[in-house]
């Protein structure tokens, strides 16, 4: 960033040499109006307003306008954020935010009248986290609208909504919203201040912001949720979790997290909670079946093939008997097949994404088996395991699963089970060392909180869900009060 | 640097562990042993392979060797490694069984690489034949003697046995191991009885109907079908017999003497006569008590002439007596009085009743 820090030493000392300096760039505006009575000076950014605005609104009001101070036209100019100021650093500033700046006499002292033009898409059912049941309401691109929406499902004086600027070039507002109270001081401090340390010159979007904030940015997991529900935000918000908006993002990032949460779709909580359970473990079995199926596929063909039955032997050894590769081989090529496709599909528009679906999936898979090159046990098994890898409900957790499961292919060859067991207990002290803004990642599990658990591998019902987590430490402990308090003020009508 | 190590420790560790990669290794299911020529053990094995068609082709192989291992040396038709990890069933000649087999079981024992299910059988003939013979099973003879004695025991009526409980019942006093006689007839395999074992050698055997007896006897046991043939000339079919089994042993140490009552349940199933009354229930049980007491006195007398402890009453002995003396106990076993109570209950005999 030498280069920007250079040029940002080289500041002009007035407006007029400001207004020379932005000369340069084509959308830059700086027009004179000597001929009318009352000479004036409008300076903006043609690309940033909305010149609509400026036609209607301010030009015939300047016209019109007999008085000489900018005083006097900040009255009457029918536009809310409107300020006067003589400073240089300001006014760049506001310019470049899609302000008017407005000179009547020679001199520094401008009026700045906002008129910037906000163009975002409309609002759209969300498209990756995608529920049947639920709210249909995804965020947009514009940091407005997205605050607006949270607002809006969450009217409540004490959501708190803290701005912060980061990005030395980009200089993106982002906002983090939390409820006080419900979310811990000290998890709102810890973000406050790593966006405050950030450094970096362009946030693209608020996944930049996700990898810069992580606790162990070597760690292949996810520490925070990317979502575009609102639901899940304001849920979350409510379990005491703080939400970052990003402008120019239509993702939101959730934090803190624990691992459990990521295996958790919002649509869980609009679902019967003996149903949701039941999904919720189907969802912790598929992702531990995806990961490991094919590395064991690897472990028990190369080292123990006892341990498969006698009576799958034969369709197994018969299914591979003219196989010309090892299983690591074989599984390596179908694994990386099967990724290939996931990336071409991820790349390709909707449509011809469609056709390379049933390209990939049914011509290469039936092609391999007939071309002998694998086994169809083993097309089963990886194709199983990529449909089961893509029901975790949080995109980045798709992926780490879609990726731990190739070192742990090459353990599995190079030590069998051991060398399974022994990528897990990896795996499992990596996480047991891991954090989430300073909480365990293993929360409800290690360490343990049992008192959190009626949320975690499965639901109980909302009337069991009396007290808040303990993870998120909050200073409110319950949701809601007692059911035999309240009947105490109840009256029914049989009473009477 | 603990990344660095990891993959360091993979790359050093590869030499470490033999890869059996599964379709290259030649599995065994099932070995034969006979007397080979000059005291040598004679090996067979029967070998699948597998064709694409999930078709079975077994191909048998032969070796002479003086140690068991040592067979697999000589097993030079064979790709290598052989490994014995789905090993089923081991059988021996009865030739063999009355030399003493446990120098070969013991290989087995000590292999981690093998099962602990493994059956062991005894071949009435020889062994070798026995395997080498193309019986048209479907899924080859190994994994089909495996099925043939792990559902005898489940559902027929043949008392628990396996390679474990055979080197339990060899190395435990007071008590001796049993294994099925297996048989080769013209188009199958049959399993005619049980072995009788003084420790490592074979020394007499029981008949189908004997074993029956031997394992309601013997333990708790629930069994398959038994039919029984009533003094009237009727026949009456048992099913679900269920025994309970304790055994009483009084004065262990100076003057035993040894008490076996056996409870048994069943339910008839079948009944040639006419009407099958109260009465004749009761006869069916009766006759049913006095056949399994006939037996049991016969087959005690049998094992107490033999000087075997199939029933592991010295066992039984031990753990009812206070500081127990093994040496006394063998000296007396052939003539300790053993008796034996048995009580029937018929349960049911059909929906109709």
């Amino acid at each position: 960033m030498k280069w920007f820090k250079k040029g940002a030493s080289e500041k002009p000392s007035t407006l007029e040499e400001m207004i020379k300096d932005l000369k340069q760039s084509i959308d830059f505006v700086a027009y004179e109006n000597k001929a009318s009575d009352q000479p004036y000076r409008l300076i903006y950014f043609a690309s940033l307003v909305d010149s609509e605005q400026l036609h209607r609104d301010i030009l015939p009001v300047i016209k019109e306008c007999k008085s000489k101070s900018l005083e006097d036209l900040k009255g009457i100019l029918p536009i809310e954020n409107i300020e006067i100021s003589s400073e240089l650093s300001v006014i760049q500033e506001r310019l470049l935010e899609g302000y008017l700046a407005i000179q009547l006499s020679r001199g520094q002292k401008v009026l700045l009248v906002n008129i910037s033009l906000r163009k975002s898409r409309d609002l759209s059912a969300p498209e990756i986290e995608f529920s049947v049941m639920g709210p249909k309401e995804g965020l947009v691109e514009d940091l407005h609208t997205n605050m607006n929406l949270i607002r809006r499902r969450i009217p409540h004086p004490r959501l708190r909504m803290k701005e912060i600027t980061v990005g030395t070039i980009s200089k993106t507002k982002v906002v983090v919203a939390f409820i006080e109270g419900v979310a811990s001081e000290q998890n709102i401090n810890t973000v406050m201040q790593r966006l405050e340390d950030l450094d970096f010159d362009i946030i693209s979007d608020s996944s930049f912001i996700g990898q810069m904030l992580e606790d162990n940015s070597l760690s292949v997991f996810p520490q925070m949720i990317d979502t575009e529900r609102t639901d899940r935000i304001t849920g979350h918000m409510n379990f005491g979790a703080f939400a970052i908006l990003t402008e120019g993002s239509s993702n939101a990032l959730i934090g803190p997290i624990n691992f459990g949460q990521l295996l958790v779709s919002f649509e869980d909580y609009y679902l019967g909670w003996n149903i949701a359970s039941f999904f919720r473990v189907v969802r912790m079995i598929a992702i531990l079946a995806s990961i490991i199926a094919t590395p064991l596929y690897v472990a028990v063909l190369t080292y123990h093939y006892e341990l498969f039955p006698s009576k799958l032997l034969a369709t197994l050894i018969s299914s591979r008997s003219d196989i010309p590769f090892s299983p690591v081989i074989e599984v390596f090529f179908l694994e990386v097949t099967i990724d290939l496709l996931r990336e071409a599909g991820a790349r390709m528009p909707t449509k011809v994404g469609q056709t390379l679906g049933i390209v990939g999936g049914i011509v290469i898979g039936t092609a391999a088996v007939e071309a002998s090159l694998t086994s169809n046990i083993l097309l089963i098994l990886v194709a199983l395991s990529a449909l089961a890898s893509f029901t975790t409900p949080v995109y980045r957790m798709t992926n780490t699963i879609r990726f731990l499961r190739y070192p742990l292919i090459v353990f599995a060859q190079f030590l069998g089970l051991i060398g399974v067991a022994l990528f897990g207990l990896f795996i499992l002290t990596h996480m047991i060392r891991l954090t989430s803004f300073g909480n365990p990642y293993l929360a409800p599990l290690y360490p343990p909180r049992v008192k959190d658990w009626y949320d975690s591998f499965f639901r109980l019902p909302y009337v069991m869900q009396k007290n808040r987590f303990q993870f998120f430490r909050g200073k409110q402990t319950k949701r809601f009060e007692d059911k035999k308090k309240r009947q105490k003020h109840h009256l029914d009508f049989d009473e009477q | 640097m603990k990344y660095c190590s990891l993959i360091v420790l993979c790359i050093l560790l590869t030499g470490c562990v033999a890869e059996e990669i599964i379709d290259e290794v030649p599995i065994l299911f099932i070995v034969g042993y006979d007397n080979g020529k000059e005291g040598k053990i004679k090996g067979t094995i029967s070998l699948q392979t597998f064709d694409p068609n999930q078709e079975v082709e077994t191909r048998s192989f032969e070796a002479e060797a003086y140690t068991s291992k040592g067979l697999r040396n000589q097993l030079s038709g064979l790709p290598k490694p052989i490994s014995i990890g789905k090993m089923a069933v081991l059988l021996f000649s009865e030739d063999m069984a009355e030399e003493g087999i446990i120098d070969v079981l013991d290989s087995f024992l000590r292999d981690p690489a093998a099962g602990r299910l493994i059956y062991v059988g005894v071949v009435e003939g020889s062994a070798g034949e026995l395997i080498k013979n193309e019986f048209q099973y479907l899924q080859g003879i190994g994994p089909f003697l495996q099925n043939l004695i792990k559902q005898s025991i489940e559902y027929g009526n043949m008392p628990q046995n396996n390679i474990h409980l055979f080197d339990y019942k060899y190395y435990g006093d007071g008590m001796d191991p049993v294994v099925p006689i297996l048989k080769k007839e013209k188009t199958e395999v049959k399993i005619t009885g049980l072995a009788l074992f003084e420790d490592e050698k074979m020394v007499g055997k029981l008949n189908l109907d004997e074993m029956f007896m031997f394992a309601l006897i013997n333990k708790s046991f629930s069994a398959g079908l038994y039919e029984l043939e009533l003094p009237d000339g009727e026949y009456a079919n048992l099913q679900k017999i269920k025994s309970k089994v304790k055994y009483k042993v009084k004065n262990g140490n100076t003057n035993p003497s040894v008490n076996i009552s056996i409870k048994l349940n069943g339910n008839i199933v079948e009944y040639t006569g006419d009407k099958l009354s109260k009465e004749t229930k009761q006869e069916i049980a009766k006759t049913l008590e006095r056949k399994v007491k006939a037996h049991g006195d016969e087959m005690v007398k049998k094992f107490q002439e033999l000087g075997i402890d199939p029933f592991s009453i010295g066992d039984h002995a031990r753990s009812q007596t206070r500081n127990f003396d093994f040496k006394k106990w063998y000296d007396r076993y052939p003539d300790v009085p053993v008796t034996i109570d048995v009580k029937v209950n018929i349960g049911e005999s059909g929906i109709i009743d």
